[in-house]
C-alpha cells in the first residue's frame, strides 16, 4: 500500500502542473465582491408543495379536456383527410397500377383478387419517378406541378400480401431476403410459421428509398398478389423547416458565445449561459427529429405477408408512418396515464384526509399534554 | 453583510485549490475553470443556505464535485478523445532547470494518467483527501456518502494506485525527497 504522504506529494506535483487560470476567474471574483449577484433565498418546502399541487391540478384539468376530445373525429387522422403536418393521400387503384406506383407525394393502396404476380410490373414500370396523379391537375392549374425535386423527402411505406406456390414458402422467404439485401436493404423483422400444413409469415423489409419500387416489383413476381398498398408521405416541408430552424439556432448560439466571451458582469454571464443552455437543448431536440426523418426517408419499409395456398394470410399491418403515428401514440398514452392518475387520486385523497385528521388530533393532544406538564 | 465578506475571502483564497481539485478530477484545464466558476457562482447565489462555521468548506466542495460530475457527463468524453494528455502541454516553467522541469512533467503526467484510470467514485475522494486536504468526514459531506464508505473508497483508491506501475515507479523517489 502506498504511503499517504507520498500520495500527497505526488498529487501536489500533479495539481501544480495545471496551467494557471485565465482572466475569467478574476472578472468573476471581482463581480462577486462587487455584489453583482443577489443571494437566492432557500426554497421553502411549503411553497414547493403548493406549486406541485397547482401543477398537478392544471395537468388534471388540461388532461381531462384532452381526453374528452380524444375520441372525436376532429383529432383522429382519417385516411384521405389531410393531416396538419403531413400530406398523405390514400387513393385506391387496381393492383396492377399500384405495383409500379411512382415515388411521389401521394400514396396508393390497391387490392386485387388473384391478380398475377407479374401483371402489375409491366404496367407500373412506366411511371418511374414521376408523380402519381391521385388528383389530376385541372387545365387552369399552374403547369409546374408534381415533379419531385431531388431534395424531396418522402417516407415510403407499403404492404403486400402474396400467395406462393405449394411447398414454395421457404424458397420464397429466402428469395425475398436476398432481394432486399441485393437492393442494399435488410430484413428488419420476420415472423414465419413453417411447420404448419400451410406455412405462412410476415417479413418486414427496409431498403433505400430509391429502390423501394424495385423491391415491390421484384417481390410481386414471387407469387400471386392478393393485395398491395403503397404510400408516400411527403415530409419535405417539415425537413426544410427543421433545417432552417437548426441553422437559425446554431447562428444564435454562436452569437451568444461571442457575447459570453465579452461579458464582464456576472449578471450578464449567468443570463447568457442560461440562454445558451436553452438554445443548445432546442438544437439537440431538432437534431434528433432530423435524424429520425432522415432514417425514415432514406429507407422505405415494406411488409410482406406470404403463405402457401390455404394459409390464412391476414392483412399486413400498416407500417408506422412516422410522426403522425408517434403523436397518436403519445396522446393515447397521455390519456391512459391521466385516467390512472385520476382513479388513483380518489384513494390518495382519502388517505390524505385521514392523515390530516390524525395530525390535528395529535397536535391537540400534544398541546394539552404540554399544558399538563407545565 | 459580514457573512458575505467572509465568503468573498473564502472563495478568493480557495479559488486556486478548488481549480486544481477540479483539474485533477477532470484532467482538463478549461473544463476545470468552467466548473469552478459555475460552482462558485452557485455557492454565491445560494449563500443564504450555507451552513455555519466549519461546514462551509465541505459544502463548497460538494457543489464543486457535483459541477464536475455534470461537466464530465456532458463534455469530457468528447474532449478526452481528441485531447489525449494534452492537458499538460502548457506546463509553466517555474524557474527550474530543464532536468527538473522534465522530471516534474513526467511525474505529473504519470499521476494524472493513473488518477484518470481510477473510477470516479474512487478518484474524487482520493483527490479531496490527498490534494484538497479534506478530512474523511468532510469528504463524506462533499460526496454525500457515509464516512465509512469514504474510508473504504480511499483504501481502495490507494490500493489501486499502489498497484499502478506508473505510480510505483515514482513512489521511491518521492519518498527520498520527503526524507
Amino acid at each position: 500500500m502506498i504511503d499517504e504522504d507520498v500520495l500527497r506529494a505526488l498529487l501536489a506535483d500533479a495539481a501544480e502542473s495545471a496551467p494557471a487560470p485565465g482572466r475569467a476567474p478574476d472578472a468573476l471574483l471581482d463581480a462577486i465582491t462587487d455584489g453583482a449577484v443577489p443571494a437566492r433565498k432557500p426554497v421553502r418546502r411549503g411553497r414547493v408543495l403548493v406549486g406541485v399541487a397547482a401543477a398537478l391540478l392544471l395537468l388534471l384539468v388540461g388532461g381531462a379536456v384532452l381526453v374528452d376530445d380524444a375520441p372525436s373525429d376532429r383529432l383522429t387522422f382519417q385516411s384521405g383527410a389531410p393531416e396538419p403536418t403531413m400530406l398523405p393521400t390514400t387513393t385506391t387503384f387496381p393492383a396492377g397500377i399500384a405495383g409500379g406506383q411512382a415515388v411521389g407525394d401521394v400514396g396508393a393502396s390497391a387490392t386485387a383478387a388473384g391478380s398475377g404476380g407479374g401483371s402489375g410490373a409491366a404496367s407500373g414500370a412506366t411511371s418511374g419517378g414521376s408523380s402519381a396523379g391521385a388528383a389530376a391537375p385541372s387545365p387552369a392549374a399552374p403547369p409546374a406541378l408534381p415533379t419531385i425535386p431531388d431534395t424531396a423527402r418522402v417516407i415510403r411505406t407499403g404492404s403486400l400480401e402474396l400467395e406462393v406456390d405449394a411447398r414454395g414458402f421457404e424458397r420464397a422467404v429466402e428469395r425475398i431476403t436476398s432481394i432486399a439485401v441485393g437492393l442494399g436493404g435488410y430484413v428488419s423483422e420476420s415472423t414465419t410459421t413453417e411447420f404448419d400444413d400451410e406455412p405462412h409469415g410476415t417479413i418486414t423489409l427496409r431498403v433505400p428509398a430509391g429502390s423501394f419500387d424495385q423491391l415491390v416489383l421484384e417481390v410481386r413476381k414471387l407469387g400471386d398478389v392478393k393485395a398491395v398498398t403503397s404510400k408516400g408521405t411527403d415530409v419535405t416541408s417539415q425537413f426544410t423547416d427543421l433545417l432552417a430552424r437548426l441553422s437559425a439556432l446554431t447562428a444564435t448560439r454562436d452569437r451568444l458565445f461571442e457575447v459570453l466571451r465579452g461579458a464582464r458582469n456576472v449578471g450578464d454571464i449567468i443570463a447568457v449561459q442560461d440562454r445558451i443552455t436553452g438554445v443548445q437543448t432546442e438544437i439537440e431536440q431538432l437534431q434528433g427529429q432530423q435524424r429520425l426523418l432522415e432514417d425514415q426517408t432514406s429507407f422505405g419499409t415494406l411488409s410482406v405477408v406470404l403463405g402457401e395456398p390455404g394459409a390464412d394470410i391476414t392483412e399486413a399491418p400498416e407500417p408506422d408512418d412516422g410522426l403522425g403515428a408517434a403523436w397518436r401514440e403519445a396522446r393515447r398514452r397521455f390519456g391512459n396515464s391521466l385516467e390512472g392518475l385520476v382513479s388513483w387520486s380518489g384513494s390518495a385523497a382519502v388517505v390524505l384526509l385521514v392523515l390530516a385528521v390524525l395530525a390535528v388530533l395529535g397536535r391537540l393532544a400534544w398541546v394539552r399534554w404540554r399544558r399538563l406538564l407545565v | 453583510m459580514g457573512g458575505d465578506r467572509q465568503l468573498d475571502e473564502l472563495l478568493i483564497e480557495g479559488y486556486g485549490r478548488a481549480y486544481r481539485t477540479a483539474y485533477l478530477i477532470m484532467r482538463d484545464p478549461s473544463a476545470a475553470e468552467e466548473a469552478v466558476q459555475e460552482a462558485f457562482l452557485r455557492v454565491w447565489r445560494f449563500r443564504d443556505a450555507l451552513p455555519e462555521g466549519d461546514g462551509v468548506h465541505p459544502w463548497i466542495y460538494r457543489v464543486l464535485v457535483n459541477t464536475c460530475y455534470s461537466q464530465l457527463r456532458r463534455e469530457i468524453p468528447a474532449r478526452r478523445r481528441s485531447a489525449g494528455s494534452d492537458g499538460l502541454d502548457h506546463l509553466v516553467d517555474r524557474g527550474s532547470t530543464p532536468e527538473e522541469h522534465a522530471a516534474r512533467v513526467t511525474t505529473a503526467d504519470a499521476v494524472i494518467d493513473a488518477l484518470a484510470d481510477l473510477p470516479e467514485q474512487l478518484r474524487v475522494p482520493a483527490v479531496l483527501r490527498y490534494w484538497t486536504g479534506l478530512s474523511e468526514k468532510e469528504i463524506a459531506v462533499a460526496i454525500r456518502r457515509r464516512p465509512g464508505t469514504v474510508k473504504s473508497r480511499l483504501h481502495e483508491a490507494r490500493r489501486r494506485l499502489a498497484a499502478d506501475p506508473r505510480i510505483a515507479a515514482l513512489a521511491p523517489s518521492t519518498e527520498d525527497v520527503a526524507r
